[in-house]
């Protein structure tokens, strides 16, 4: 079934098409991975599924019905969830209460506490429930917010960069806990440029290239496709 | 000095503080969590003290005369958010043209619609002799709401939903959205709160001064000082302004008169931006903003 699609998604700056009638079709239950050199689009794309940005052209379905004009806080209603590319929590507010703002959305009184502790404990936080976010160290706070992004329990999980500053074991605990969150039935789309990290978590790639998607199979057969070489080499074939 | 003496020089401290916070309380929460700099301020509290007054006129007893002068200054707030201020949340200098704009328009709308002034309301509850200097009643009412007013704040934005929702928004747009906190309602919220307190200090003072089209103007000035002094967190910074200033042009009002307190007052402020720059809730709790 297919969970999210894009058709023909255009974003404009200016002149400029960030994103350029991009087309891509997300199952449930699928993890993909968008690859592509610096400026491809990646990062408006997510926005633009997240809602944090409004198409210039073209629609977003999601779950068979169209979300193009839907707020983003509306989307995060309907099970879209998206984790920021730079560490974004609520610096002012300690760990706890991060989650607390998160998760009363669905839960009350003690099996809120029990949830909050449960979401610590996946994010490996619980030692610094009460620390305010912003003395957090830069891979806490990029799991801080994992576990907001969790903690809406959503069916779809926008990740953009998510290792990005991470340490090698960090970002294997990050691919794992990616992993653990596919098993129980999360579909996850994610920007990333560490090809270790799409290899450990993903089965499908797109790349993206002047914002729009150029080429899409397993890792290993795109990698492999001489064109996409050359994206990545800064010799790239132009659409038509 | 005696001890009446002593007494009543509390008492003149007492009031103007309590008149510092009241006038700055609307004015440093919309600016302590949204960055908004409302110059109609002003035209708010005369908007909440008109509401009392004419609602009193109207046979309304004072306390919900006030509170008519409340919601009509929140209801103003409601209406100037949805339909203007949201449109300037990330521009500043145009937001703060914009509510200057507005605050003219509705000084000059109450000029055209009620005339110069509106009758005025007798200050209620008396006085106490204490010897042989009398306290007014109602003026240790204001004193008391000078203080509850920035402890019940505190106390909403750090132990309700509300206030955590409000604070998440302030500090991380994008990603409360993300967790499907509506932004806008929030927003909506913070300037509604802020206005109806600004309507709160109008509706206070009402029985104690005229009510003109430009009484605004009456606090806007203490409430602008107050919150450059502490910046736009209440507990931490409206509330020690609001002390330190009070202390200021009250020893020097009572020894050298009014003028010399108000000029002191100005020159306290001007030592304390020069000494603490980013207010002084920057510098007692490490934060700007509420």
């Amino acid at each position: 079934m297919t969970l999210l699609r894009a058709r023909q998604l255009t974003k404009r700056f200016g002149g400029h098409a960030a994103v350029d009638r991009l087309d891509l079709s997300i199952e449930a239950g699928e993890i993909r991975c968008l690859i592509g050199p610096n400026g491809a689009g990646k990062s408006t794309a997510l926005a633009l599924l997240a809602g944090s940005l409004s198409p210039s052209a073209g629609a977003i379905y999601f779950d068979g019905s169209e979300i193009s004009n839907v707020a983003a806080h509306d989307r995060a209603k309907r099970g879209i969830s998206i984790k920021f590319q730079l560490p974004s929590v609520f610096p002012e507010l300690s760990v706890r209460q991060n989650l607390k703002i998160a998760l009363s959305r669905r839960y009350l009184g003690s099996e809120l506490d029990d949830r909050i502790d449960e979401t610590l404990d996946l994010v490996e936080l619980s030692d610094q429930r009460g620390k305010l976010a912003r003395v957090l160290s830069h891979g806490q706070k990029q799991w801080l917010e994992f576990g907001l992004a969790i903690s809406l329990k959503p069916r779809l999980l926008l990740l953009d960069e998510p290792t990005a500053g991470m340490t090698p074991e960090e970002t294997e605990r990050t691919g794992e806990l990616v992993l653990r969150l596919n098993r129980s039935g999360v579909t996850v789309v994610a920007v990333e440029h560490d090809m270790q990290f799409v290899r450990q978590i993903a089965r499908t790639v797109s790349v993206l290239h002047l914002g729009t998607v150029f080429s899409e199979g397993r890792l290993n057969d795109v990698l492999a496709n001489e064109d996409v070489k050359k994206i990545y080499f800064g010799e790239a074939p132009r659409h038509g | 000095m005696t001890q009446v003496e002593l007494i009543a020089l509390a008492y003149q401290f007492g009031l103007a503080v309590a008149f510092l916070i009241l006038s700055a309380a609307g004015l440093a929460v919309i600016f302590g969590m949204m960055g908004i700099v409302n110059m109609a301020h002003g035209e708010l509290i005369m908007i909440g003290a008109y509401g009392t007054s004419i609602a009193n006129r109207h046979g309304l007893p004072l306390v919900l005369a006030a509170l008519c002068g409340v919601l009509a200054s929140t209801a103003t707030g409601v209406l100037l958010e949805r339909t203007v201020i949201r449109r300037f949340y990330d521009r500043p200098s145009e937001s703060l043209v914009m509510t200057w704009a507005i605050g003219l328009f509705i000084s000059q709308a109450a000029l055209i619609v009620f005339g110069p002034s509106l009758p005025s309301i007798s200050s209620p509850l008396g006085s106490v002799a204490f010897g042989g200097f009398s306290l007014s009643i109602y003026g240790l009412l204001l004193i008391a709401f000078g203080l509850a007013v920035p402890v019940a704040i505190y106390l909403l934005l750090s132990t309700t939903t509300f206030g955590l929702h409000a604070r998440a928004t302030m500090q991380n747009v994008e990603v409360a959205r993300a967790i499907g906190i509506n932004s806008g309602s929030v927003y909506s919220a913070t300037f509604a709160l802020g206005a109806g307190l600004a309507g709160l200090a109008g509706a206070l003072y009402a029985p104690t001064m005229s009510a003109v089209p430009n009484m605004g103007g009456s606090f806007i000035v203490q409430a602008f000082v107050t919150v450059v002094t502490g910046g736009g967190n209440l507990v931490y910074g409206t509330l020690p302004a609001a002390a330190g200033l009070g202390l200021v042009q009250t020893a020097l009002t009572a020894v050298f008169g009014n003028l010399v307190g108000v000029l002191g007052l100005l020159a306290a402020v001007i030592v304390s931006a020069k000494l603490f720059p980013n207010g002084l809730a920057h510098r007692l709790s490490g934060k700007r903003f509420s």
